[in-house]
């Protein structure tokens, strides 16, 4: 029953006790023609209505900016229905840019109506859950609410830029050829060492000069070998580490050079597992190929700020994730509690790279100039580069990324630029 | 259509009221519903939704009290049914709106408007019959027979609740 029809009900008792309480018949009687059309409301109010609906969409995973088309179909498998209403629930973060997402229509036993629409989103994991239907009698008395399941699911991946790889250097290489010096001698490009001359080294690896220094013994070249290597990414998304703001736009940013950075791992060949920590842990276990890049994509494409007590720190990362001695690179704001973690992570043996976003003056971009205060923007970036200073010293490599400029510029420095263990990485000026 | 049936129906609930008051020499009652009815219109005007209801429920208590004051028994007869049909047409004319087709919106006025007319004249044409033939009755039979038509209606009322479906199952994600 909808609110019309109390409204009818409230007015009949209303002339009826008015009519008695003035003895007057005519009051009484003037309820007749509001008896009259709530009955018609009763005669035709419908039978609860069969329903059945049906969602598709033209492609469920896609990069940012593709246009969807959403079509839901509505059936009636019951009755005729006078009038029925069909609201579409479109998930938060779609935006429709064609078509419709309700519709009001009459629909005759049998009959299939369906709704059209176009959406781009942004990054996400979309969920498309059930149809609102209200189906009513043609005095709308009655009513009757119902919910369709009509579930389906968008992923929206972040597009990875193609970039050269940064250079990193794991204790721990694997078996197979690749781009990362494996710190053993073989065939490779860079010059390794030199030892004594054995039976069956090739003629042109002898060094000729060392040789000559040395009497009549020989010696022979030996080249650094090239491997793959195990890389492991920790995509850090602890809301405190984002100002305690849900949703910080730097997240994105941090997200897309996280698939950018996979992709060029991956390109190379590389072992590359995917670890997103914060709200919870999400994963994509270390894998190698497109198949594994697709993975990463999909559990980016859910990747969310949140807030947990249980993690608050790095405390409680899973580290045999990561096969030992291999490439750690952590994508994070940093804070100053991290600092026990990461030095705890590399007297385990991993090689760790970390990638901070500089939150400082991301956000100091975001406040009017005039109204800066530059002393505290100043205290602010000295508390943020000594704490920088700190993983410095404890043999993390450290890129301090200024979100004005692209992550294509920066992993182009340092795809060019050999960052040593210990050494300090700062952007060359 | 439909709107020119909507206003049409304002006034035949309106104007007939305030004559009633007139010809009683209540001008500052006729003047109120004059002013109610106006109100009305802003509110359809304006799409302000919780007008129609209210002005319904104020009108039709008018229309009571008219009829109190030993105004023609005429008037009110076709005052409360044309409120009534005003407050359906101010609803039809807010789901008429959302029917994107022509089609379908020709359609809905051929169903509704028929029927809405056949309905009121079914109501009228009773209450028009209760108010001519005039039976003396007992307070207390008066009372009696009241209390049977309250208690009637709550088992109409109670009946209807129950009529509505349970809500539908459905798997959640």
């Amino acid at each position: 029953m909808s609110g019309r029809a109390f409204l009818l009900i409230l007015l009949v008792v209303l002339l009826v006790l008015i009519g008695l309480g003035t003895i007057t018949g005519g009051v009484i009687a003037l309820a007749l023609p509001l008896c009259v059309y709530l009955a018609a409301g009763i005669f035709f109010n419908p039978a609860a209505p069969k329903l059945s609906a049906d969602r598709t969409l033209s492609t469920t995973s896609i990069f940012p900016g593709t246009p969807v088309i959403v079509k839901v179909s509505v059936r009636n498998n019951g009755a005729a229905i006078e009038e029925i209403h069909i609201t579409d629930n479109v998930p938060e973060g779609l935006e429709v840019t064609d078509g419709v997402t309700e519709m009001f229509t009459s629909l005759a036993s049998g009959e299939e109506v369906s709704l059209e629409y176009t959406t781009l989103a942004g990054r996400g994991d979309h969920r498309f859950t059930n149809l609102q239907v209200v189906v009513r009698e043609g005095f709308g008395l009655f009513e009757h609410k119902l919910t369709l399941p009509a579930a389906h699911r968008l992923t929206v991946r972040p597009q990875p830029t193609r970039l050269k790889s940064i250079r990193i250097r794991p204790p721990q290489t694997r078996g197979f050829a690749g781009p990362i010096p494996s710190r053993q001698g073989g065939v490779g490009v860079d010059f390794f060492l030199v030892r004594e001359y054995q039976p069956g080294d090739p003629q042109r690896r002898v060094n000729w000069k060392v040789a000559a220094h040395g009497g009549n013994e020989l010696y022979t070249n030996i080249y650094e070998q090239e491997r793959v290597a195990d890389v492991g990414i920790i995509l850090d998304s602890r809301e405190q580490c984002y100002g305690d703001l849900a949703n910080h736009p730097l997240f994105e940013r941090a997200v897309q050079a996280t698939a950018s950075l996979a992709e060029g791992f991956l390109n190379e060949g590389n072992r590359v597992g995917l670890l997103v920590y914060g709200g919870g842990i999400d994963s994509a276990f270390p894998g190698v190929g497109k198949v594994q890049r697709m993975r990463i994509l999909q559990v980016l494409a859910r990747a969310h700020t949140g807030r947990n007590y249980a993690l608050e720190t790095l405390r409680y990362l899973p580290t045999r994730f990561f096969p030992p001695r291999s490439q750690v690179v952590l994508i994070s704001p940093l804070v100053h509690a991290d600092i026990e973690i990461l030095i705890g992570l590399r007297s385990q043996g991993y090689s760790v790279l970390v990638i901070s976003p500089d939150i400082v003056r991301y956000n100091a971009g975001t406040v009017d100039a005039e109204t800066r205060d530059h002393r505290a923007l100043r205290l602010a970036l000295a508390e943020r580069a000594l704490m920088l200073q700190k993983f410095r010293r404890a043999g993390v490599q450290v890129i301090d990324w200024d979100v004005n400029l692209p992550f294509e510029n920066l992993a182009h420095r340092y795809a060019v630029m050999r960052l040593a263990a210990n050494q300090y990485a700062e952007i060359p000026s | 259509m439909t709107r020119a049936l909507l206003f049409s129906a304002l006034v035949a609930s309106t104007v007939p009221l305030a004559a009633g008051y007139l010809l009683r020499g209540l001008v500052p009652g006729a003047a109120l519903v004059l002013l109610l009815g106006l109100f009305w219109l802003v509110g359809i005007v304006r799409r302000w939704a919780w007008v129609s209801p209210t002005l319904f429920l104020l009108l039709g208590i008018f229309n009571a009290l008219v009829f109190l004051i030993q105004a023609h028994a005429f008037l009110v007869l076709i005052s409360l049914p044309a409120t009534l049909a005003a407050w359906d047409l101010n609803h039809f004319l807010t789901r008429l709106e959302m029917a994107k087709s022509p089609d379908l919106r020709r359609a809905m006025e051929n169903n509704h408007l028929p029927r809405l007319g056949l309905i009121l004249l079914a109501g009228i044409l009773p209450a028009g019959a209760a108010m001519l033939i005039h039976i003396q009755l007992a307070f207390v039979l008066a009372f009696v027979l009241g209390g049977i038509a309250v208690l009637a209606l709550n088992q109409v009322i109670h009946r209807l609740v129950n009529r509505e479906p349970s809500p539908p199952k459905h798997s959640g994600l």
